[in-house]
């Protein structure tokens, strides 16, 4: 390594140990609490060893209910607990009532323990109970994975769907997709267009034109959602001029509908489109254009064959841009569209702030990441351009 | 059919603009909801929003993370471009890769793992570690603008002023640094505004204590739409304006100076 | 090409041809010029005189403001670029970026409907035309400046269009790659017979290339001709001045003799002239020597003008001398010398004798005002 390697590796390093424990260490943590399971051993420690032991067939060896009275014992108001239960209900309703039975029962629980736990509640007596907290004793789980892609497995070890009322998370991830998608093609239709007149201006109009797209790309996304929250509002604008104009009798519902999401978020992200465009177009001399109608290319020829191709990079810098930040949009959809208009990004702040199951908060950001990840790569090997070796030169 | 094109390009830039200009009106209207045309003209909510203290806080929790956000990020940033300019090592390429993820990583992911990481050494609830936060999605951009005119600088200026029996740290303070500087300010300029308009970010790691501008305007759009948001949201637009007329006065400063170093 | 037929005389036709992009400033003023068929004709002057315009227009990307554009006896002012069949090179070569070599060249024919297995045919042809076959599949951004003028010269001309238009083709060319590439074009040239109008700003290459010359200024062609006509015939001064180096000595007209006049400058030393100008006794002239003109020693005889010089300077220029005399009442004068002629090594500070023909010395009216 030469001297100005050393020193340059030097001022690199405050900014990259920042990132590196601020940004990738959580979001490394992250990935590895989507399949942490530290709940069931935490809580039942001696059950857990136990349940190590069996096989996992019946019968159920003396040795496993006998470790777990002993640790329900132990377990009097302590938060383990409480987590474990409340983990173990999120893989089935009714489990976490079903412990704290035991639980209260333990004190005055007779051997042979297997039986009397049977008479507690009956489900103790079943052995897929049991198997159950054998597969969740173990200190790693895919369940969280699994139920982010609405399965789940049985004590068997199979995997299922889950039942049709739970079922909300493959729809989730396709609706976040096509949001997505719908959002960029939309950004794309109608940023080509708008870019492309820019780049032909001069003088005083270009720099008015190119504040219509700087100014709202500088004002902040909340603020433009509420602006559009505001004016899409059942007493917004929008409604009261359509009325004045005598166009609708009743305010018709706009907010908390898809096309509100639509239109908030296509005028949030289409300066992101258009400003890389405008920078590779404006960089296209007019003499390709010329050139190919020297040689007998008609103006759509010329258009298709030639200019389209040119700025093919900048529309695949700008529409990767749009669909990279609308992936992971929050507060538009948030604030204009309605319950069934969010997306993955709703339900990870909902399981982080709302019901702590930072399990599901973590699979659903790993799968997020993961499917962006190669949705992107995807795209970058069928679009034209994107490969960057053939970039149009200035 | 090129005219057919203008006209659309003209009803896509009148969309753009069209809901910050319609905020205005609404934020000095006297009437108690949102609607247009306004009963009548006032001041009354932007009296509100200046005489309450919640918003006061938050816009002075703003400032000061943003403030601290840009220091830490263009320091940060702009040591790190001139690093990666200055060297040439097996896996720079990795680190330059590191550099630019949180670019790429979507926010909501990086917001709720810093939140979970960030609790277990006490950094939620506390503008160090929002500002933290806010340095980590900034400085990327710092290090691009920076980098940016870095390389665009032409080192037989440097290299000129040397030969003038300037030392190197004369020659970079007096020949390089202004030279450079438009990409530096641009970077710190949009670093403030990274922090200043940040908002998911800040729900993770901030209590109603520590609530920024965009933190106090989102909870009041769920709390009761009053005018007073409209204010607050002009505000915002005023000071992403300031922001916005700072980066194209270094811009235009830089590109002055590149063309008088080409000669023209 | 039908080499059966005369060529026409009037291919193309500028009839009163003006051009303004903003409505004030007239950029091409009244511009007449036929262009034979299977000629070279070069289109020469100064920055900003309204070459590339001309060009533009005969092109079909500008549109002219007033006059008429014919082609083959047809107008063709509001004919699309595309159906007009104009070959053409740029400066910058304007290879398209997303395309082969191969690609490239075969765009033309695609655009114009070659059969497939023509257009192979044609490509390989052209490639080897211009010795590029070896790197059909490379993209431009791969190509060194040599090998992209030579791509897009053989894109130009691969699909026979009717005539080829080039603007400065070789100005980003180095001088050696330059010089190189102008006996290129000039062989293909010949062995095509197409009909070739080419801009440039370097006079040199104007006079080595082309058939007849066209010296523009201001918007208005000032001097049309074969490159020795233009060269040593120059129809005015800015023509004489513009092509090559000159001495340029001013005085007054104090006698006509025929096309001869005296001039006497204002030191009241005398010297004399070919009028090209209509120069009138009293009237304020210039008179022209190009340095090549002068030559050492010789003695006063009748067609010379001689003069008494001191040598102020010399400069070597390894194929030419360069000489600054210094003449008592013209002022300083330069000449230069092929080393042959130099045999005769003055030194500075020495004197001797010069003379030039009054044939070429030429006479115009004083320069204008500039425009
Ligand atoms: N598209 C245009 N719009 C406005 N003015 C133009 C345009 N193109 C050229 N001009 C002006 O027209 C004049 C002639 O330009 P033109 O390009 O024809 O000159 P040229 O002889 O080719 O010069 P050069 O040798 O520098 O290429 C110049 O003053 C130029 O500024
Ligand atoms: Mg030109």
């Amino acid at each position: 390594m030469t001297r100005n390697s050393k020193a340059g590796l030097a001022l690199i390093a405050p900014l990259l140990v920042l990132i590196l424990a601020g940004f990738v260490l959580p979001i490394a943590s992250t990935a590895l609490k989507a399949f942490d399971n530290p709940e069931v051993s935490a809580a039942l420690p001696r059950t857990t060893v136990a349940l190590g032991q069996w096989d996992g067939a019946a019968p159920l060896p003396d040795a496993v209910p006998d470790a777990f009275v002993a640790d329900l014992q132990d377990a009097m108001g302590n938060r383990a607990f409480g987590q474990m239960t409340r983990r173990l209900n999120f893989e089935e309703s009714g489990m976490r009532s079903l412990f704290f039975k035991a639980r209260r029962a333990a004190p005055g629980l007779e051997r042979p323990y297997a039986q009397a736990l049977a008479e507690v509640d009956p489900e103790w007596g079943r052995i897929e109970t049991w198997q159950m907290l054998k597969t969740h004793s173990n200190p790693y789980t895919a369940s969280y994975v699994l139920r982010s892609l609405d399965l789940r497995m049985e004590p068997d070890g199979t995997i299922v769907k889950v039942e049709p009322e739970q079922a909300i998370f493959v729809d989730l991830f396709i609706r976040t997709f096509a949001i997505s998608i719908w959002v960029t093609v939309i950004a794309v239709l109608l940023g080509y267009p708008t870019a492309y007149v820019l780049s032909t201006l001069k003088g005083r109009m270009e720099s008015l034109a190119l504040l219509c797209v700087l100014v709202p790309f500088w004002i902040s996304i909340l603020v433009r959602s509420t602006a559009w929250f505001i004016i899409l509002q059942r007493e917004g604008p929008i409604n009261a001029a359509l009325q004045f104009a005598g166009l609708i009798g009743e305010p018709q519902a706009i907010i908390f509908t898809r096309p509100a999401v639509y239109i908030a978020m296509v005028h949030v992200l289409l300066p992101f489109f258009i400003l890389p465009l405008l920078s590779v177009m404006k960089r296209i001399r007019a003499d390709y254009v010329r050139a190919a109608a020297s040689l007998g290319a008609r103006p759509w020829q010329q258009f298709l064959l030639v200019y389209l191709p040119m700025t093919m990079p900048g529309v695949a810098a700008g529409a990767l841009m749009v669909f990279m930040l609308s992936v992971g949009f929050y507060v538009t959809p948030a604030l204009v569209g309605g319950l069934r208009d969010q997306m993955v990004s709703y339900y990870i702040a909902y399981f982080t702030n709302t019901t702590i199951n930072l399990g599901m908060a973590a699979a659903l950001s790993l799968l997020l990441l993961v499917m962006t990840g190669v949705l992107v790569a995807v795209a970058g090997k069928l679009m034209p351009g994107m490969g960057g070796k053939q970039g149009a030169r200035s | 059919m090129m005219r057919a094109v203008r006209i659309f390009a003209v009803l896509v830039l009148i969309f753009l603009v069209s809901p910050i200009l319609v905020i205005f009106p609404l934020s000095f209207s006297s009437g108690e909801v949102l609607t247009l045309p306004t009963p009548g003209w006032s001041l009354r909510w932007f009296q509100d929003f200046f005489l309450n203290e919640r918003w006061l806080l938050a816009t002075k929790h703003s400032v000061i993370v943003g403030l601290a956000t840009m220091v830490v990020a263009t320091v940060l940033g702009t040591l790190a471009a001139f690093g990666l300019y200055l060297s040439d090592f097996r896996g720079k390429k990795v680190v330059m890769a590191v550099l630019s993820l949180p670019m790429v990583v979507p926010v909501i992911v990086t917001a709720s793992s810093m939140y979970v990481a960030f609790s277990v050494v006490g950094l939620t609830n506390s503008l160090t570690g929002l500002v933290i936060a806010h340095t980590i999605i900034a400085a990327p951009y710092v290090v691009i603008t920076v980098l940016a005119a870095v390389q665009t600088f032409d080192m037989t200026l440097m290299r000129a002023a040397l030969s003038l029996g300037a030392n190197p740290v004369r020659a970079f303070i007096e020949v390089v640094m202004p030279m450079i500087m438009p990409g530096i300010v641009a970077g710190a300029v949009f670093a403030f505004a990274t922090s200043f308009d940040e908002l998911v970010i800040a729900i993770f790691l901030t209590g109603p204590e520590q609530f920024t501008l965009p933190r106090q305007m989102f909870a009041g759009l769920r709390e009761m739409l009053s005018p007073t948001i409209a204010a607050a949201a002009v505000v915002m637009i005023g000071f992403s304006v300031v922001l916005l007329l700072i980066t194209e006065y270094a811009r235009t400063r830089g590109e002055r100076l590149k063309q008088r170093a080409a000669g023209e | 090409m039908s080499s059966e037929n005369p060529p026409k005389e009037q291919f193309v036709r500028f009839e009163g041809v003006r051009k303004s992009y903003d409505g004030t400033v007239q950029v091409v003023r009244d511009l007449n010029l036929s262009i034979r068929e299977g000629e070279f004709l070069t289109l020469l002057g100064p920055s900003g005189s309204g070459k590339t315009t001309t060009l533009m227009m005969l092109a079909g990307f500008e549109k002219p403001t007033a006059g008429k554009i014919l082609f083959d006896g047809q107008v063709i002012n509001d004919m699309p670029t595309y159906k007009r069949n104009f070959g053409m090179v740029f400066q910058n070569y304007a290879l398209f970026p997303h395309m082969t070599v191969a690609e490239n060249v075969a765009f033309p024919l695609r655009m114009h409907r070659f059969p497939k297995s023509e257009q192979a045919e044609r490509v390989t042809r052209a490639l080897d035309m211009v010795q590029l076959h070896r790197i059909a599949d490379r993209h431009p951004t791969q190509l060194s400046g040599g090998q992209q003028q030579r791509v897009a010269l053989a894109r130009a001309l691969v699909f026979e269009p009717k005539m080829v238009l080039m603007d400065e083709p070789l100005g980003a060319l180095d001088k050696q790659l330059r010089e190189h590439m102008q006996l290129e074009i000039r062989a293909l040239h010949e062995k095509l017979g197409l009909t070739m109008l080419y801009v440039t700003h370097d006079q040199s290459e104007a006079l080595t290339m082309s058939d007849r010359v066209a010296i523009f200024n201001d918007g208005e062609i000032q001097h049309i001709d074969a490159p020795s006509e233009v060269y040593d015939r120059p129809r005015n001064a800015f023509v004489a001045k513009f092509m090559g180096e000159n001495n340029a000595v001013e005085g007054t007209v104090t006698a006509r003799d025929g096309d001869v006049i005296t001039l006497r400058t204002a030191a009241g030393r005398d010297l004399h002239g070919t009028a090209v100008d209509d120069l009138a006794i009293g009237q304020g002239a210039q008179v022209l020597v190009r340095p090549e003109q002068i030559s050492l020693g010789g003695l006063p005889a009748d067609g010379f003008d001689s003069f008494e010089a001191t040598v102020a300077d010399k400069i070597y220029h390894g194929d030419h001398l360069r000489i600054v005399l210094e003449i008592a009442g013209l002022g300083q004068v330069t000449a230069t010398f092929a080393h042959a002629e130099a045999e005769l090594h003055p030194e500075i500070g020495q004197t001797l004798t010069i003379r030039w023909r009054i044939a070429n010395a030429l006479a115009f009216a004083p320069d204008g005002p500039a425009r």
